[in-house]
């Protein structure tokens, strides 16, 4: 009882007191780590071959769920980050994340 | 020296003979010697089709040499001999204890095949027992006959192909199948009927009549693959001396006792040795069977029928029947007819063999259903029963292992009667894919190709909305 009572307090807290910019980053995060959860379900009942695959698709999933959070972090106004600028913030983004994605599609094989 | 008023070369007539003899212009002299010599190679070579021609590669010749206790043989075995001398063999006699007698001459041997009858003698003065084991070495046959009284030179032929002989002067008793004529001898003149029952001795021929056979009883290695027991003792034969009691432990007894045993030498040298000499006289060939029996029920044979078992089992020993070659075999891509230099993983092989077995007078088909080949490292990873070939010829196809590295095939046919079959081809290299030769996406990692894509494309929707949200 205490704990739905608890889970509906977040649930009012995070949707009145989050900006909408936060709500965005953070449906993104849940869709990766939704990818993530799958892929990794997967090889648990196929098997690990190929492992190099499997790897490089988990690895795209967190990097960029990482790289979602540290722009939430830099984006997000609770934080003090005040002298990175929302544009750098998403520049970083975008360039370690191809980066990131560089490095996975080379291993993927 | 060079003629310089002639110039013109000459048929080998008598037109240059007006010039000096030392004007012979050197293209004269080069001439002759060429037609001269030309005329030589074609005789030789006229010669040597025609010994070819007439051996028709059989698998043995059809010298024979007959050693004989004593030259009274020949008469005494006179069917036998002439049964012999009429498949064409070319018999010479000798007596055991000529001097003057060799296998080999020069190291070219000068008999194709031996007859050995002198279990008597112990003094064997040309030909010794060694040359005789070096001759079946050399992958010749013997047909060698015991009796009763065994000197130590055939005593020691047949232990070298691992058949034991029994005692000097004991004899094969059998109380229950002895012929009539015997009643009232020893029971020595033993009435065998319990011959091998594989084909390919016998050329698939059934003996009619029961074999008469008087003489010492032999014991062969009952595990080895080598020897058989071509004619067996009944169950209640056994061996012993014949005017004693006897002894509780007996050298060999039953159906133990091979009365004509054969063996079949890896390099396709045939032994048939026989525990009794009479068992090829005249007198046993022409002799009627009748086991003896109580109330003289048994069946009468008007014709025993050694001279029909001696005429199969010579047959078989002097490797006229049941003996197989290769005659051509290859192997290539299915789709090609050369073979390749190598093979890759996964490669699909096509294999041929053709097999001829000799009938005795030429090759022919040999046509089975349980020839098989392995394709083998070391240990077979492949191994194929070819389906009923025709006409001899075999053929397998299949897909190379998924291991790489030096293969062989191999088909060895090895059956009883039959001489030893192998062909091995070697090395046949296998090569594992070159790094592009491998499929280029794997199914199994649609789902990680997927995830990343999306990723990506996630990452672009997300960013549209990011820079173009309104607060």
């Amino acid at each position: 009882m205490e704990a739905i009572s608890l889970f509906k307090e977040f649930q009012r807290g995070y949707s009145d007191r989050t900006p909408r910019l936060t709500k965005i980053i953070d449906v993104f995060l849940l869709y990766v780590l939704l990818t993530g959860v799958l892929e990794f379900v997967y090889c648990a009942i196929v098997g690990t071959f190929p492992f190099n695959s499997f790897l490089a698709g988990f690895i795209s999933t967190v990097g960029t769920f990482v790289l979602g959070v540290c722009l939430r972090l830099q984006v997000s106004p609770a934080n003090h980050f005040k002298n990175i600028s929302k544009e750098r913030a998403f520049f970083d983004f975008i360039f370690a994340n191809v980066v990131l994605h560089l490095t996975v599609f080379n291993f993927l094989g | 020296a060079r003629c310089l008023v002639e110039n013109q070369l000459y048929l080998f007539t008598d037109h240059w003979a007006h010039l000096p003899v030392r004007w012979i212009p050197l293209g004269i002299v080069r001439f002759t010697v060429m037609t001269v010599c030309l005329r030589l190679l074609l005789v030789i070579a006229g010669l040597v089709a025609v010994a070819f021609a007439s051996g028709n590669d059989a698998p043995s010749g059809k010298r024979v040499l007959a050693l004989l206790d004593d030259l009274k043989i020949k008469w005494t075995h006179s069917l036998f001999f002439k049964s012999l001398e009429d498949r064409g063999y070319s018999v010479s006699y000798h007596a055991a204890s000529d001097p003057a007698v060799r296998l080999k001459k020069y190291g070219e041997w000068n008999y194709d095949n031996l007859i050995l009858f002198a279990p008597s003698s112990s003094d064997f003065a040309g030909v010794t027992a060694a040359s005789i084991i070096e001759f079946i070495d050399s992958g010749h046959n013997v047909l060698v006959a015991g009796d009763s009284e065994l000197g130590g030179p055939t005593r020691d032929i047949a232990s070298e192909c691992n058949i034991e002989f029994d005692e000097d002067s004991t004899q094969v008793i059998d109380h229950f199948n002895f012929d009539v004529s015997d009643f009232n001898g020893g029971h020595t003149v033993v009435v065998a009927d319990r011959v091998l029952s594989v084909p390919a001795f016998f050329g698939g021929k059934k003996i009619d009549a029961p074999v008469l056979f008087k003489g010492i009883a032999q014991d062969i290695e009952e595990d080895s693959p080598l020897l058989y027991n071509v004619l067996a003792g009944s169950a209640t034969a056994y061996s012993a001396f014949p005017e004693e009691a006897v002894p509780s432990d007996v050298f060999v007894a039953g159906s133990k006792i091979a009365l004509v045993s054969a063996l079949q030498a890896r390099n396709n040298a045939r032994v048939v040795v026989s525990g009794s000499l009479a068992l090829f006289s005249d007198k046993f060939f022409t002799s009627s069977v009748q086991r003896y029996s109580a109330d003289g029920s048994a069946q009468k044979f008007e014709k025993s029928g050694n001279e029909q078992f001696a005429k199969l089992i010579t047959q078989w020993a002097f490797q006229e029947r049941g003996i197989l070659r290769v005659k051509s075999v290859s192997h290539h891509l299915v789709g090609q007819t050369e073979a390749p230099a190598y093979y890759t993983l996964q490669d699909e092989v096509e294999y041929t063999i053709e097999v001829e077995e000799w009938n005795g007078r030429r090759w022919v088909p040999f046509v089975t259903d349980d020839l098989q080949v392995e394709f083998r490292r070391i240990d077979p990873f492949v191994r194929i029963t070819f389906p009923q070939g025709k006409d001899g010829n075999y053929s397998a196809r299949f897909k190379i292992p998924d291991v790489n590295g030096v293969y062989t095939f191999k088909v060895e046919y090895v059956r009883p009667g039959y001489g030893f079959l192998t062909s091995i081809i070697r090395p046949i290299a296998v090569h594992p894919f070159r790094h592009n030769a491998y499929e280029r996406f794997i199914p199994s990692a649609f789902p990680y190709y997927a995830s990343s894509i999306s990723m990506l494309a996630g990452i672009f929707v997300f960013s549209f909305v990011f820079l173009y949200h309104r607060d």
